[in-house]
């Protein structure tokens, strides 16, 4: 077939073609790629971020539209970093907290400042605009160039002024005297601040917000004294002025004001210790903007708030400073974004303290270590031989290392530390060690064992069930260098699953009895296999286990015949460290104390390593029931420095006042080696012990009080409490009692 | 005598005397185009014949390399990326979706 077509017609039909072909690719398919642009973003896909540059150059995209896309997909879903709070991770030496809900940044901080930048050149000057500056100006502030973040701030004050957006320009201002305030540049931000107040109407320059950092700033200056002297002005010029709501809200902003200002002049007047100290890597690389909290002790337990004063912002060096801290201890907690620690670890144990005593400096350097890397077993590994070994990667000037294990519980999952001190970044063990080892149990109705959840009855002998592990190495003078345990977020920092699993064992009836929660039934089976074959380890094992959760609710009865035998039995066939303690305990329930103390001494024999200052101190508390105080005060006296909460220096402190009946050498240890307590109540053992020595001194005989005290201790330790609490009720000596009642809750 | 064609020829002549037909250049420039101009002209009013088939079938494959051209330029980036929670296990915090691709991967290896 043929077509007759004309030239000129076809050339023009070409060419309508091509205009209209030339429509659809700069026109059409834009708008339908903005389109998928559009719902990209709005599912949270990356592939938005990256199609919305692209999308900028495009000619076939009206500038309208390229703005509303930065409008709608950037800055109303931008996370504003811009406050203490507004960071995901909080994360203490005891307590780490994740707040809100951690959304990744669809777009990288280049990105941001690129797309920011765009919208701010061609936007109008409104509430969006603004906006758009803030949220740059943060971006800068988070790549470490405030500088380029207060040239914008500035600029676009500037801009705003002249189309009067007030609500606007007052944002702008505020944020502007913020940066400056949190990057050291007070000096500026004050300046900043009367700038703005005295062009402003009167409405603006109350506002709440600029009010405290107006006060903030002068807290910090330095200058508390013309601060006061500022702000007492003011109030009177404002006393003089009319009552209106409006003028007594100012006032009682001034009143707070000043009575802050009062309280910052004695704190700097009370303290010339500076806390300082920078926030890095390992290799070095600084964390900036990282928020770093200064906590007092009766406050470390709580998360962190809006009334935690002490507070900072790292610099581009990552370093930060507290002035003019009060005596007294602190923990360091540090705010931060999940992809800042993730694969990374803050390596110290719980604890750590701050002492601060008001005449020196304290400097703090805080190391980010990477995450351990494990080794082996990992990804779920079916261990089937006799022997298990752990490996890891070793870590340069680790001293030893310490090895927990757990599994997953109810609730979540739980792990206790069964290897410390070990040498080699690797360890092998038996099978059957691990089957002696004790594993948590919990109680879903407490005090009730049959609600105990079987899996810690069975620990490590199901082989259905899955265990994991992780490791801290630490140096010689027992601080911790590295830990496997942390954030894991991205791919890198992922690692190897550290689980595995312990096959090569089936489970017996008796197990499966336990599994299922019927623990009456299975005693009964263990205990039926055991008369049949006394050396049944396993049944030995499960026998002493459930009859010793059985017992748990109640622990003042002295250990049940059957029991006993079990231990002695089990201790025989598997002398380990928890057998042989189990072998102490009960002796010690039933108030054998010469068998008691041979089961120490094996104990201490066994334990190359020494036994820890925890077990060393529980072996006091047993020998002060004995009434054998200076043998107790001996161990302690080993025992408590070894321990850093110190947490039984109330005996020790009992111990010493009981042998000598003076007070000096209690005083001495009180004061060396205070007890860290997280939250109240904070027990000052010093003060407690002069009060006692002010109320020896006081009375007659001096003798006599420390006598009558030392009976007062006979009554507690030897568990004379009716005596105990009739003295109580009387109504002497009462900075005795304080001090009996204090060692009353020892543990 | 004559003729009726021949009275209306007659008359035809006398009326069309005074007329003559000047359009020859005209012509002439249409039927041998001389001048570029005429050329020109000629070419832009020529008829083509195009053989359907052949010619259908060219500009189909035209218009398929240009589109695979075309569509093979975009580039194709990475997956999307939608985490959100976070799930504590043996230790470590991970993200939930990457800890359930990580225990589906060991649950198949395990039977494998």
């Amino acid at each position: 077939m043929i077509v007759r077509i004309k030239v000129k017609h076809l050339v023009l039909s070409l060419l309508v073609l091509a205009g209209l072909g030339a429509l659809f690719v700069y026109v059409a398919v834009p708008q339908w790629q903005l389109r998928t642009v559009r719902q990209w973003l709005a599912d949270d896909d990356r592939r938005g971020a990256e199609a919305a540059l692209r999308m900028l150059t495009e000619r076939g995209v009206t500038t309208g539209q390229k703005l509303s896309l930065i409008r709608d997909h950037l800055m109303e879903k931008s996370v504003s970093r811009e406050g203490a709070l507004d960071y995901e991770l909080y994360v203490g030496p005891n307590h780490t907290q994740v707040r809100g809900e951690p959304l990744p940044d669809l777009y990288t901080l280049e990105e941001k400042i690129f797309l920011l930048s765009e919208y701010i050149s061609k936007a109008p000057r409104d509430a969006f605009y603004a906006r758009a500056v803030r949220q740059l100006a943060e971006c800068y502030r988070e790549a470490g160039e405030p500088g380029r973040a207060v040239e914008l701030l500035v600029g676009a004050w500037a801009e705003l002024e002249h189309t009067r957006q007030s609500w606007q320009w007052k944002e702008t201002a505020v944020a502007l005297i913020r940066l400056l305030a949190h990057s050291g540049q007070r000096a500026e931000a004050m300046t900043q601040l009367e700038t703005f107040v005295s062009h402003s109407d009167f409405q603006a320059q109350w506002n709440e917000e600029l009010a405290s950092l107006r006060v903030e700033l002068l807290l910090r200056s330095g200058d508390v004294h013309s601060g006061e002297a500022l702000v007492s002005e003011q109030l009177e010029a404002e006393q003089r002025t009319g009552t209106g709501e409006t003028e007594s809200n100012r006032r009682r902003q001034l009143e707070e004001a000043l009575r802050q200002l009062e309280a910052e002049r004695e704190r700097v007047m009370s303290s010339r210790s500076t806390v300082s100290g920078t926030v890095e890597r390992h290799d070095g690389t600084p964390l900036s903007g990282v928020w770093v909290f200064l906590r007092d002790a009766s406050i470390v337990n709580r998360s962190v708030t809006e009334r935690d004063r002490y507070r900072v912002r790292t610099g581009p060096d990552g370093g930060f400073s507290f002035e003019h801290v009060p005596p007294g201890s602190y923990q360091l907690f540090l705010g931060m974004k999940l992809e800042q620690m993730s694969g990374y670890a803050w390596a110290i144990t719980s604890n750590e303290w701050i002492d601060v005593d008001g005449s020196s400096d304290v400097k703090y350097p805080v190391v980010l270590q990477p995450l351990l890397e494990q080794v082996a077993p990992v990804e779920d590994e079916a261990v089937s031989g006799d022997t298990l070994r752990f490996e890891w990667q070793p870590v340069a000037g680790a001293a030893y290392y310490r090895l927990s294990i757990g599994m997953e519980i109810e609730n979540g999952w739980g792990s206790t530390t069964y290897y410390d001190r070990v040498r080699d970044h690797w360890l092998e063990l038996d099978k059957e060690r691990l089957f002696d080892f004790q594993t948590g149990l919990v109680f879903e109705t407490p005090g009730d064992w049959t609600t105990i959840e079987p899996a810690g009855l069975l620990g490590f002998m199901n082989p259905d069930r899955r265990y994991f592990w992780h490791v801290e190495a630490y140096d010689a003078e027992d601080r911790m260098l590295a830990r496997s345990n942390g954030y894991r977020l991205d791919e890198r920092s992922m690692g190897k699953l550290p689980f595995f699993r312990l096959t090569g064992r089936t489970l017996t009836d008796e197990d499966r009895l336990v599994l299922s929660g019927r623990f009456e039934e299975a005693l009964a089976g263990y205990e039926l296999k055991l008369a049949e074959r006394p050396d049944d380890v396993h049944a030995l094992r499960m026998a002493v286990r459930l009859r010793e959760a059985k017992r748990l609710g109640d622990d003042k009865t002295p250990m049940e015949d059957e029991l006993l035998r079990h231990i002695q039995t089990l201790a025989g066939l598997r002398p380990s460290a928890e057998n042989i303690s189990r072998m102490m305990y009960a002796h010690y329930s039933r108030g054998d104390w010469k068998e008691y103390e041979a089961q120490y001494a094996r104990l201490i024999e066994m334990s190359d390593g020494g036994l820890s200052p925890y077990d060393s101190a529980n072996y006091a508390g047993v020998l002060l029931k004995q009434g054998r105080y200076a043998e107790a005060k001996e161990i302690l006296a080993a025992a408590v420095p070894e321990d850093r909460s110190h947490r039984f220096i109330g005996h020790y402190v009992a111990a010493a006042l009981y042998v000598n009946q003076d007070a000096s050498e209690a005083l001495r240890v009180a004061r060396a080696y205070p007890q860290r307590s997280y939250g109240p109540p904070l027990l000052d053992w010093a003060a407690l012990v002069e009060r006692i020595q002010a109320e020896a001194n006081a009375s007659d005989d001096a003798t006599r009080y420390y006598a009558a005290l030392n009976e007062k201790l006979d009554w507690h330790f030897g568990g004379d409490s009716e005596a105990l609490y009739a003295w109580f009720r009387s109504a002497e000596y009462p900075a005795m009692k304080s001090f009996v009642q204090a060692v009353m809750g020892v543990k | 005598m004559k003729t009726e064609k021949e009275t209306i020829k007659e008359r035809l002549d006398e009326e069309l005397q005074g007329v003559s037909f000047q359009g020859q250049r005209v012509v002439l420039a249409r039927t041998h185009p001389r001048t570029w101009t005429d050329r020109l002209r000629a070419v832009w009013n020529a008829e083509l014949e195009i053989p359907l088939v052949p010619a259908g079938g060219a500009a189909v494959l035209l218009l398929v390399c240009v589109m695979t051209f075309w569509s093979g330029g975009e580039k194709q980036s990475a997956s999307p990326t939608r985490r959100g929670e976070l799930v504590e296990a043996g230790g470590n915090v991970y993200w939930k979706e990457d800890w359930e691709k990580a225990v589906r991967r060991s649950d198949r290896s395990d039977q494998g």
